[in-house]
């Protein structure tokens, strides 16, 4: 094995401890940079190893733990064929299986909403639901490379925050109730877009302008 | 100290050759996109005027520039890479720059492919340089599509391109316009 190798798989296994760690802790003592502390000591890490893994401190472990919610919902999805679907069956499926990820942890969970909701973490708040967004639509078969790309994601990262959310305040048939109802939203929109008719006002004038300059001589 | 004072080097870490890749990528969707509807605005323009052997002309360039377009979806979604945010906008640029060059005449459209392949034709061949060893089989790719863009310069050359009014201002210009959309696409 290379060194590189060694290197990436050592800060994977010591990240994901560190993670370990703090989920235990978090219930109590919330997203904190003393949790990073007490996980590191906990996890039998060197405080300088845990600065270097988690040069953010608490928002690196919000990070990890939403990307482990990412796998453990793709895992969970493992046995479904996205395409034996319709579209918005998909959706609902992988966004439940992303709520229900989170609900594992339920207790971290609810501290780290209110983490996130922080001012100044709404950035990164989000940047890790819009990658989950990018995953369950991926994983639903998205190809869109337009503009429909982004439209796609930012949608579902509205749907996705609430749900999480809700799930976690309100329980498991609330948030269930909300995703159903918000895909119909989507779809009655989508019905409406596809109705509008539809038109090239760019090649008409080119055309137009075409005709004047050209085909009078 | 808070988060934000604490003193962070940079580090650019194991993410970088992707991040480099996916930058490639999408700047080559957006400028084949680009391309696309360049040629789709000279050919809405002369296929109105009455022009047809331009019109297929340039229709055949489009469906060239379109194949290329669709392998740059494949890679897109295969690398999971976003595409340009700037999406609507390079298509109307594009679009505009085509119809806008065909309005202006026959050498002006032909000046107009000669200035862009001349620019993208350079672009692909730094890209083949900088990915020749890491990513072999995306450089061969790119290096076809370069000859190929190449062979549209060519054509357009023999075509009089250089013979339109203004041809050293108009691809200046058209060049210009390139390179600044090229940067932005890598980022945006």
């Amino acid at each position: 094995m290379s060194a590189a190798a060694t290197t990436s798989d050592w800060v994977e296994t010591a990240e994901q401890r560190l993670l370990d760690a703090a989920l235990l802790l978090a219930p109590t003592l919330g997203w904190s940079a003393e949790t990073v502390r007490l996980a590191a000591r906990d996890a039998g890490l060197l405080e300088a190893d845990a600065e270097l893994l988690l040069p953010n401190g608490p928002r690196d472990l919000a990070a990890l733990l939403s990307r482990r919610h990412d796998r453990a919902a793709m895992q969970a999805l493992v046995d479904v064929d996205p395409r034996s679907l319709k579209i918005r069956e998909r959706i609902r499926r992988a966004v439940l299986a992303r709520v229900d990820a989170v609900a594992a942890d339920e207790a971290a969970a609810r501290r780290l909403l209110g983490f996130l909701a922080l001012p100044s973490n709404l950035p990164l708040a989000g940047r890790l639901l819009w990658e989950s967004a990018d995953l369950i639509w991926r994983w639903a078969g998205d190809v869109a490379t337009d503009e429909n790309h982004y439209s796609k994601r930012a949608i579902l990262t509205g749907v996705l925050g609430p749900a999480i959310a809700l799930r976690l305040s309100s329980g498991p048939a609330a948030a269930e109730q909300y995703v159903f109802d918000r895909i119909d939203n989507v779809m009655a929109f989508e019905k409406w877009k596809a109705g509008l008719p539809k038109s090239d006002a760019g090649a008409q004038i080119a055309g137009l302008l075409g005709k004047l300059r050209y085909a009078a001589r | 100290m808070t988060e934000s004072q604490r003193p962070m080097p940079a580090r650019p870490g194991r993410g970088a050759g992707a991040a480099r890749l996916a930058e490639i990528l999408r700047v080559d969707h957006a400028g084949e996109l680009a391309a696309v509807h360049i040629y789709r605005g000279q050919q809405a323009v002369f296929s109105a005027g009455g022009k047809d052997a331009l019109g297929d002309r340039f229709k055949d360039l489009q469906s060239q520039e379109a194949e290329h377009l669709k392998a740059f979806d494949g890679l897109l979604t295969e690398h999971g890479v976003r595409p340009s945010l700037l999406t609507p906008l390079w298509r109307a640029a594009a679009f505009a720059l085509g119809a806008g060059t065909a309005l202006m005449g026959e050498k002006a459209a032909h000046a107009c492919t000669d200035a862009v392949e001349q620019v993208i034709e350079e672009h692909y061949a730094g890209q083949v340089e900088e990915l020749g060893e890491r990513e072999p089989e995306l450089a061969a790719r790119l290096a076809q599509f370069r000859d190929d863009e190449l062979a549209h310069q060519v054509d357009a050359v023999e075509q009089g391109a250089r013979e339109a009014a203004a041809y050293p201002i108009l691809a200046a210009v058209i060049r210009a316009g390139c390179r600044v959309a090229i940067r932005t696409a890598e980022k945006i």
